[in-house]
């Protein structure tokens, strides 16, 4: 009796043990090919993101190189003939005008895509000069604080750049804001970047996986990429408050 | 040219063919001007310059090879006689800022008139400064947010720190090794900086980094 009962203990014991290997192998598959699906997700955002900064940098670089000095030489030409007729000289001036239009349509779009001043210079001065124009022509005023963030690579400065130009684009769009302050604390492990705004702010319980913008998912997948966090401070009334936190 | 007076000396460079052709033709009209070369970027300018002695440039800030900012730079660096006209199709704050601190003495966007540009010419040839409307108000500003210095010695910035308080210790006839032991480096350390101030100035000597630095404000004697 005794070795029949020892006999079922451990053929319990086996099939436990048996149950347990088989759940234990299941959770580490599932595991694996979650951590692998998070993985292929981060890949696929990294390559289209990587695929549209290349794709717009080419598009800039056509208009920069071709059309831009195409179109300036037809306007310097049209401008250098002579005639006596007055008829004339008002038409070349209005074609001119036309063409002045386009040329300037064609800095504004490539800078959109990619400033000039990001890839020369870096992206404080291309913060500054996208702030400086903003604060000229919308009712937004910005202010840079403590702009001496540490060095980035060209990558993380391109998404550092399109992450703040999202939130200001975000914050004219919908906040109604006059104000914003935009903030760089570097430490030796991080880069802590806060952009606030007094506009009107917005229930975070709004904002669901379904639900989340267009503008504020680009946010999430530039700052995931860096491996980084965004933490979103916000309710109606009180303005928005972005803190985000970049490792070195 | 046969008005009696000197013509204006003037020579182009800008990468875009069809333009420079186009420029050339315009202004090579004008008789207070003499079109005496053009290039296709920094580099071939130079030599037209060297070759040429142009009084005026109309250069075109960004080019292969050796950009506006450069060519600009190294005029500068080597006290030559030659104005600088920048002329751009952008009027971007930094490329504003980095050809004047550069020592240009002129900037117009491309769509400037035959006039503007022909102004602009004399204007510098007779050592004043000329902008374009666009860049003049671009530059208020940009004095205004002290985001350009219009006294500025040509490019300091151009130098780190260290490199400053290198090239003041070179000025003071310190050895390598001394200004190794002052600045706690190894006499390697500073032979690689003193390398490098060497091609930031474009000299061959420490005697071209002396004057360079003095012509520069950077050592004040």
């Amino acid at each position: 009796m005794d070795s029949y009962e020892t006999k079922i203990y451990i053929a319990i014991l086996i099939g436990a043990a048996v149950l347990g290997i088989i759940l234990l192998y299941f959770i580490i598959t599932i595991l694996k090919h979650q951590r692998r699906a998070v993985k292929f997700h981060e890949e696929k955002i990294l390559a289209e993101i990587t695929t549209l900064e290349k794709e717009r940098s080419r598009i800039v670089a056509d208009l920069h190189d071709e059309l831009g000095p195409l179109l300036s030489t037809v306007r310097m030409q049209l401008n250098s003939l002579e005639t006596p007729l007055q008829q004339d000289h008002i038409l070349i001036e209005k074609a001119s005008g036309y063409l002045d239009n386009v040329l300037m349509r064609i800095r504004e779009i490539s800078n959109d895509l990619m400033p000039q001043a990001l890839s020369r210079k870096g992206l404080i001065t291309a913060l500054l000069e996208s702030i400086n124009e903003l604060n000229e022509n919308s009712g937004l005023q910005i202010q840079l604080v403590n702009s001496t963030p540490p060095e980035f690579s060209k990558d993380k400065e391109v998404h550092i750049y399109r992450i703040i130009q999202e939130i200001i684009n975000n914050t004219i769009k919908h906040a109604g804001a006059t104000k914003m302050i935009i903030e760089m604390e570097p430490s030796t492990s991080q880069l802590r970047l806060k952009i606030s705004d007094n506009g009107c702010g917005f229930l975070l319980t709004a904002i669901t996986s379904e639900n989340t913008g267009l503008g504020l998912k680009n946010i999430m997948s530039r700052v995931d990429i860096m491996k980084g966090d965004v933490y979103l401070d916000t309710s109606p009334g009180k303005g928005t408050l972005y803190t985000i936190e970049i490792p070195l | 040219m046969l008005t009696g007076y000197t013509s204006i000396k003037v020579a182009i460079a800008d990468d875009h063919e069809p333009y420079r052709i186009g420029l050339k033709t315009m202004i090579g009209k004008s008789a207070e001007i003499e079109i005496v070369g053009d290039a296709a970027n920094g580099r071939d300018l130079l030599r037209v310059i060297d070759e040429m002695n142009p009084d005026v440039v109309l250069l075109d800030i960004l080019m292969p090879v050796m950009d506006g900012v450069e060519v600009t730079r190294h005029l500068t660096t080597k006290a030559s006689s030659v104005k600088v006209v920048a002329l751009s199709m952008f009027n971007d704050d930094h490329l504003i800022i980095d050809i004047l601190n550069a020592g240009a003495k002129g900037y117009l966007i491309k769509n400037a008139t035959k006039q503007e540009i022909l102004d602009a010419i004399k204007a510098v040839y007779y050592h004043h400064t000329y902008y374009c409307r666009s860049t003049s108000m671009k530059l208020a500003r940009l004095i205004a947010n002290n985001q350009f210095d219009p006294n500025h010695k040509v490019e300091k910035d151009i130098f780190s720190p260290k490199e400053i308080e290198i090239m003041q210790f070179i000025c003071k006839q310190m050895t390598n090794k001394e200004i190794g032991d002052r600045l706690y480096l190894s006499t390697r350390t500073v032979e690689g900086y003193r390398q490098k101030i060497v091609e930031k100035t474009n000299s061959k000597t420490t005697a071209g980094i002396v004057i360079y630095a003095i012509r520069n404000g950077i050592y004040k004697i």
